[in-house]
């Protein structure tokens, strides 16, 4: 405090010379000259502790732990990408494989469909030419038989008509037993005259 | 013209006197106060402006301490005081080039005469504010030296009895080195008041040099000469501040680490 102008250290040409002599008479010391004092070194010092506190709390802290958490979950971003990728292409080969082996299985599956098609095509082709077959010649021994029928039913008419006929021809009628030995008679005749 | 080597106080408040250097400092602790509030409210998850470029610091600093610690838990740890340092340092380091510093003040009747008592003085050029930061980054070295190895440990750097003891029980060649480390472990003691005090005095003695060599230039051609002495101080800023967070980084690592027989040499600095 009690320094006087010349020894508190102004920094001009002339205070050098004096300051010398003087110092030797005053002894200021060097605490003096720098003005160094308790209560502005503790307010600096404190003043810091504050800024150091306030940084320390405010900032660092959780810019750090900001940073941290960032720099963790970009990591963990990357190395999910990574397995994500890894996965994707191991889904794409699963997925690959299985179309293959579902392409092969349906052809193999058409293949055989295809023969199955075949088969029932020429069984239920043979089994209607068969039937169609057993039809027609059904139908040939029904129209045979028919027709034999159909003969035998003519044959009697025309004994009848012959008969009739004869009769008419006769205006006679003969004993029953001599009409039925001519008719027997006419019939004999009558297809041999026919064919 | 003059700058003088002590911060002339302007004001008093009770017990406490205020210098123009603390005005300063008051300055840029609001500053940065007002910078963390902001950031406060604009944290987030995907950074911007402040926060942003907060984040690139921090990481500086993180890159810049694991190339001295190697250990990223004590980066971590130092960061916080080793940052601080840097930014209070180099906000009043150029705090100081901003127009005003030096030339708007109160006129004062000093010492006889009356002065033009500027309000403004960087508080890195006072030595009050230099040897407090100085006393506390060393101070704060042996509280993290005795918080990780323990206080005898720590002090046993210092007071080498343990090796003395030792020797005794061996020829006197043993005695002898024994004798020897140990009066080098208490200049090793008197060096860390040595560290302290020069860690002060040189932030102070650069920023002080500057002011007065602004000062000057001033004096001689106040239009366009100073600029490049004052783009110099900018420079002198930065790298005072850079030196002093260094050395208080390679400080508190050396205080952390065990002593392994012969202590690693003390870091001579510029």
């Amino acid at each position: 405090m009690p320094a006087p102008t010349e020894v508190s250290g102004s920094f001009s040409m002339e205070t050098t010379q004096t300051q010398t002599q003087t110092e030797a008479v005053e002894h200021p010391g060097a605490i003096d000259t720098f003005g160094l004092k308790t209560d502005v070194f503790i307010a600096q010092l404190v003043n810091f502790l504050i800024i150091l506190f306030v940084l320390w709390r405010w900032a660092y802290k959780p810019l750090l732990k900001l940073m941290e958490a960032r720099q963790e979950r970009i990591e963990k971003g990357l190395h999910d990408a990574e397995t994500v990728s890894l996965r994707l292409a191991d889904i794409e080969k699963d997925h690959q494989a299985a179309l293959s082996e579902a392409r092969k299985q349906s052809a193999e599956f058409m293949k055989e469909a295809h023969a199955e098609v075949e088969k029932k095509r020429d069984e239920i082709l043979n089994k209607s030419r068969e039937e169609v077959g057993k039809l027609i010649t059904e139908a040939r021994k029904k129209i045979a038989e028919e027709r034999s029928l159909a003969e035998a039913e003519l044959k009697r008419e025309i004994s009848a008509l012959v008969v009739a006929t004869a009769e008419m021809v006769l205006k006679e009628k003969l004993d029953p037993t001599k009409d039925a030995q001519l008719m027997d008679v006419a019939v004999k005749k009558a297809p041999q005259h026919k064919k | 013209m003059s700058v003088p080597l002590a911060a002339e106080s302007i004001a008093h408040i009770g017990f406490l006197t205020i210098t123009n250097s603390m005005v300063d400092a008051w300055i840029v602790s609001i500053v940065i106060v007002l910078g963390v509030v902001v950031l406060r409210f604009q944290l987030r998850e995907v950074p911007r402006g402040i926060q942003n470029a907060l984040e690139a610091f921090l990481e500086l600093v993180l890159k810049t301490a694991d190339s001295v610690t190697h250990d990223r838990a004590r980066s971590r740890r130092f960061l916080p005081i080793v940052a601080t340092l840097f930014l209070f340092i180099l906000l009043n380091n150029w705090i100081g080039q901003l127009p005003g510093t030096g030339s708007i003040g109160v006129w004062k009747e000093v010492h006889g005469t009356v002065e033009l008592v500027p309000l403004f003085r960087p508080a890195t050029s006072d030595l009050n504010l230099t040897l407090a930061l100085g006393g506390f980054a060393i101070l704060l070295t042996h509280l993290m030296g005795i918080g990780t190895l323990g206080f005898f440990r720590h002090a046993g750097k210092f007071i080498q009895i343990k090796s003395v003891l030792k020797s005794l029980r061996k020829n006197p060649i043993n005695i002898m080195t024994a004798l020897i480390e140990f009066g080098a472990g208490l200049i090793e003691a008197m060096g860390e008041f040595a560290r302290a005090l020069s860690l002060s005095l040189r932030l102070f003695g650069n920023i002080f040099a500057g002011e007065v060599l602004i000062t000057v230039m001033l004096s001689l051609a106040a239009y366009i000469v100073p600029l490049p002495f004052q783009a110099l101080e900018i420079l002198v800023g930065l790298i005072q501040a850079l030196v002093f967070s260094m050395l208080t980084l390679v400080f508190l690592t050396l205080a952390t680490e065990p002593p392994h027989g012969e202590h690693a040499a003390d870091e001579q600095h510029a």
